[in-house]
C-alpha cells in the first residue's frame, strides 16, 4: 500500500450547537487526486481549514506526512500548496508579483524561485498578462492566478478549495487539465467541489460528505457500485398497453418499469445489452417510439440514494 | 524578508495618496516661514502718522504741545478753514488734527482745560487713538509737573523728558548671552513646521500605512499567508520591519524639507527636542494608524478617519488655532488626547532657553504612554476578532 500523506481520524469540529465535522475520518495516500465531494455547507471548507490548522478543532487528530499537523509545523506547511475557495492576491501588485510573493513565502532562493514563478505563469497561461493587476483579469485568469499563486513553489501536496467556482466552461477545463498535469508530475491533490462532474472526471478517490461525516468513500465506480442502479433506460412511446408493460418488466435485471405520459422509465441494477434487448422487443411488437436515452447512475445518484436528496438541493 | 519587501512594496505604492497632505504641509510651512521672516522683531519701527495742529493760543505750553506732537509725528500744516478739515481727513491728507484753542495755557493753570483741545480724526482710524493717547499722557505729566511746584517752562521741558524714557524689554526665554533679536526668530519660525506636524503625520499615515494594513487584514490574504511555510514570528517582524523603514522614509522626507527650509537654523539643540517630540507623537501617530486599521474594513473609510481624527484632535488640542483662544472645557477635554502633549512640548519649545523643563519630559512620557495603550487596544481588537471568526 503506498505512503499515507493525509490522516485525519475522529475529527470534531462544532461551531456553537452546529456540529460541522461529526467523528471524520479520512485517510488519503500518495498520487492521489482525492476528490471531497458534498453539497454546500457539508464540510468540506471545514475540513481543509482544520487540515491547514487554520482552524481549532474540538477533537481528533491530524496527521500530514506522518507528522501532527499544529499551527506551528512549518516544516509540514512548506510542503502544502493551497488554493483557497476564495482569491486570494494583492490588488496592488501585478500577476507576477503576486506569484513572486507566495512562491517566496516557501522559496528563498531568487534564481530558484524566479524559475519557478515563471513555470508557474507558463502552467497557468498567464504568460500575456504577467504586468497586469488582477483587477484587469477576467474571472477565469484571475483563478488561474489564484492556482499558480498556490502551487508555483512544487509542494508535494496540493489543496484546491472549489477553484472553479464562477469559471466559464474555457477556463474550467483547462484548470482540471492543469490539475491532472500536477499529478502527473507527483503531486497529491485534495480537490473539493460540489461540481460532481469534475470530481469524477479527474479524482481518482472520492469521499462524499454530508452534514460534517465522510458517507461514502471508494473511486467513482465503487461508489455507484454502491446503489442499485446500474442504467437507466427512457423511451418516448405515445402509446403502449400494459399487457406489453406487464411483459417488459419481466425482463432480467430490470427491477423497475414506469409508464407515465408517454415517457417508459426502465431501471436496471445489472446486465449488458440491456438497450437492444428492450429496442427488438418494441420493434417486434410493432410499438412506434420516439427519443431513446441511456443513462449511467452518476455520484448525485449515489448521493441521492444514501441521503434522499440530491448534491445540489 | 519576502513579507518585509511586498509589505513596504505596498506602502511605496500608496504613497501617493498621501503626499497630498504632505504637499499641503509643506506649502503651509513655506508660506508661514515666509511670512515669520518679514516679521521678526528686530524688524520693528514705531510709524509716524501725519498730524496736522492748529495752535489758536500761541503760548509757550501750546508751542511745547505742538513740538512733542512733532517729535513723534510728521506734522502737516493745513489751512484754518474747518470747512476743509472734513476733505483733508477724508482723503487722508492727515491722520490727526489737533486744535488748541485760545486760553489752553490758562486753563492748565486753573486744571481746567478739557474744553480748550479739541480734535479730529478720520473715521475708523487707529493713529487717532495713538496721538490721542500721546498729547494726553504729555498733558498728564505736565500737570503733574505744575503740581510739583515747577514752573510753566520746566514743567514742559520735564514732560517732554519723561515722554523720551524707553524701557528695555528681555523676552522671557531667550538667552542672555545672546542677542535677543538673532535668537528668537529662528527658534520661532521652526515652531511652526513641528506645529502642523501632528496633523499631517497623522493623515499621511492613515492613508498610506492605513490602507496597505487593511488590505494585508483581508480575511483570505491572512490565512493564505499563514498557511504557508513563513512563521508567525517572521510574517509579524517582516510587518514591522516595513513600517519602520517606512517610517524612516517619512522621518527623511520631514528632515530634507525642515533642512532646506531652515538650513540656518536646523542644527540646533531645539530643533533636536522637536524632532524626539515629532518622533514620540509619530509612534502615536503608528498606534493609531493601526487600530483605524483594525476597526475599519473598507479602503474609502481611511480618508473619513483621518479626516475625522486629524482635523478634531487639531483643532481642540491647539494644531491649527492657539490653546489661549480656546474655551476652557475644550483645553481640559484635549489633555485626554496625545496631541495635547505634543502641542505642550513645541509650546515650550517656542522659547527654548536651552534645557527641556521637566514638564515637557512628562509630555513626551504621556505621548508614550498613549502610544502603547492604543496598540494594546488594537491587540485587544485583534484577539476579539480571531476569537469570533472560530465562533462564526
Amino acid at each position: 500500500m503506498s505512503e499515507t500523506v493525509v490522516k485525519i481520524e475522529n475529527l470534531v469540529k462544532r461551531y456553537k450547537e452546529l456540529i460541522a465535522l461529526d467523528h471524520f475520518n479520512l485517510e488519503i495516500h500518495k498520487g492521489e487526486i482525492f476528490g471531497l465531494l458534498g453539497p454546500n455547507g457539508s464540510g468540506k471548507t471545514t475540513t481543509i481549514n482544520c487540515l491547514l490548522s487554520l482552524l481549532k478543532y474540538d477533537k481528533g487528530s491530524i496527521e500530514i506526512f506522518g507528522q501532527q499537523m499544529n499551527p506551528d509545523n512549518y516544516d509540514v506547511k512548506r510542503r502544502i500548496g493551497i488554493v483557497m475557495q476564495n482569491v486570494a492576491v494583492f490588488e496592488e501588485l501585478n500577476v507576477y508579483e503576486n506569484i513572486d510573493y507566495f512562491c517566496g513565502l516557501y522559496i528563498k532562493d531568487k534564481t530558484l524561485r524566479r524559475q519557478y514563478v515563471e513555470e508557474a505563469i507558463e502552467f497557468a497561461g498567464l504568460g500575456e498578462f504577467v504586468k497586469f493587476r488582477p483587477k484587469k483579469l477576467s474571472g477565469g485568469l484571475l483563478r488561474r492566478l489564484n492556482i499558480a499563486c498556490g502551487i508555483a513553489h512544487k509542494p508535494e501536496l496540493i489543496i484546491l478549495d472549489e477553484p472553479t467556482v464562477a469559471v466559464d466552461p474555457q477556463s474550467r477545463n483547462r484548470i482540471l487539465e492543469g490539475i491532472v498535469e500536477l499529478n502527473k508530475k507527483g503531486a497529491t491533490i485534495i480537490y473539493t467541489s460540489h461540481y460532481m462532474e469534475e470530481v469524477e472526471q479527474i479524482c481518482t478517490r472520492i469521499a462524499i460528505m454530508d452534514k460534517g461525516k465522510n458517507i461514502a468513500l471508494g473511486t467513482s465506480d465503487e461508489l455507484k457500485s454502491m446503489i442499485r442502479n446500474s442504467e437507466t433506460i427512457k423511451i418516448h412511446i405515445p402509446v403502449l398497453e400494459d399487457s406489453m408493460l406487464e411483459e417488459i418488466k419481466k425482463f432480467e435485471h430490470l427491477y423497475q418499469a414506469e409508464y407515465d405520459d408517454g415517457l417508459l422509465t426502465l431501471s436496471y441494477d445489472g446486465g449488458k445489452h440491456n438497450l437492444i434487448r428492450i429496442l427488438d422487443y418494441l420493434k417486434s411488437h410493432d410499438v412506434s417510439f420516439g427519443k431513446v436515452t441511456s443513462e449511467q447512475p452518476t455520484l448525485n445518484d449515489v448521493f441521492l440514494a444514501i441521503t434522499g436528496k440530491a448534491l445540489r438541493d | 524578508m519576502q513579507i518585509y519587501k511586498t509589505f513596504l512594496k505596498m506602502l511605496i505604492r500608496n504613497m501617493p495618496s498621501g503626499m497630498l497632505y504632505l504637499g499641503i504641509f509643506i506649502s503651509i510651512a513655506i508660506v508661514v516661514a515666509n511670512n515669520n521672516q518679514n516679521n521678526d522683531i528686530s524688524s520693528f519701527t514705531s510709524s509716524r502718522a501725519d498730524v496736522a495742529v492748529i495752535d489758536n493760543d500761541n503760548t509757550e505750553l501750546s508751542e511745547a504741545l505742538k513740538d512733542y506732537i512733532g517729535s513723534c509725528h510728521n506734522i502737516v500744516n493745513i489751512s484754518d478753514d474747518k470747512e476743509k478739515w472734513t476733505d483733508e481727513l477724508f482723503y487722508r491728507t492727515v491722520d490727526y488734527i489737533l486744535v488748541i484753542n485760545k486760553g489752553f495755557e490758562d486753563g492748565v493753570t486753573g486744571r481746567s482745560y478739557a474744553d480748550k483741545l479739541e480734535s479730529y480724526s478720520a473715521p475708523d482710524s487707529n493713529t487717532s487713538y495713538i496721538v490721542q493717547s500721546q498729547a494726553e499722557s504729555y498733558m498728564q505729566n505736565v500737570c503733574a509737573c505744575l503740581d510739583s511746584g515747577y514752573s510753566m517752562e520746566e514743567s514742559c521741558k520735564k514732560a517732554a523728558d519723561i515722554a523720551q524714557i524707553q524701557v528695555n524689554v528681555t523676552l522671557s526665554g531667550a538667552d542672555k548671552n545672546e542677542d535677543v533679536s538673532d535668537a528668537m526668530p529662528a527658534v520661532n519660525t521652526i515652531s511652526y513646521f513641528f506645529t502642523f506636524f501632528p496633523y499631517v503625520i497623522l493623515c499621511l499615515l492613515i492613508n498610506t500605512l492605513g490602507s496597505t494594513l487593511i488590505v494585508w487584514n483581508k480575511p483570505e490574504l491572512k490565512a493564505r499567508t499563514a498557511v504557508s511555510g513563513t512563521s508567525f514570528a517572521a510574517r509579524n517582524a517582516g510587518i514591522v520591519g516595513a513600517m519602520f523603514t517606512f517610517s524612516c522614509i517619512i522621518i527623511m522626507i520631514f528632515t530634507v524639507v525642515c533642512v532646506v527650509m531652515y538650513k540656518d537654523d536646523f542644527f540646533t539643540k531645539a530643533t533636536l527636542y522637536f524632532g524626539l517630540n515629532a518622533l514620540c507623537y509619530m509612534l502615536v501617530s503608528l498606534s493609531v494608524t493601526f487600530l483605524i486599521a483594525q476597526l475599519s474594513k473598507k479602503l474609502s473609510a481611511l480618508s473619513i478617519w483621518s479626516n475625522i481624527i486629524g482635523l478634531s484632535t487639531s483643532f481642540l488640542c491647539g494644531v491649527f488655532v492657539t490653546r489661549d483662544l480656546l474655551p476652557d472645557k475644550v483645553v481640559a477635554f484635549s489633555k485626554c488626547l496625545p496631541t495635547y502633549w505634543y502641542i505642550n512640548v513645541t509650546e515650550e519649545l517656542k522659547y527654548y532657553n536651552g534645557s527641556l523643563s521637566s514638564n515637557s519630559w512628562i509630555s513626551i512620557g504621556i505621548q508614550l504612554l498613549f502610544a502603547a495603550a492604543i496598540m494594546v487596544i488594537s491587540l485587544v481588537v485583534i484577539k476579539n476578532r480571531q476569537r469570533k471568526q472560530e465562533m462564526a
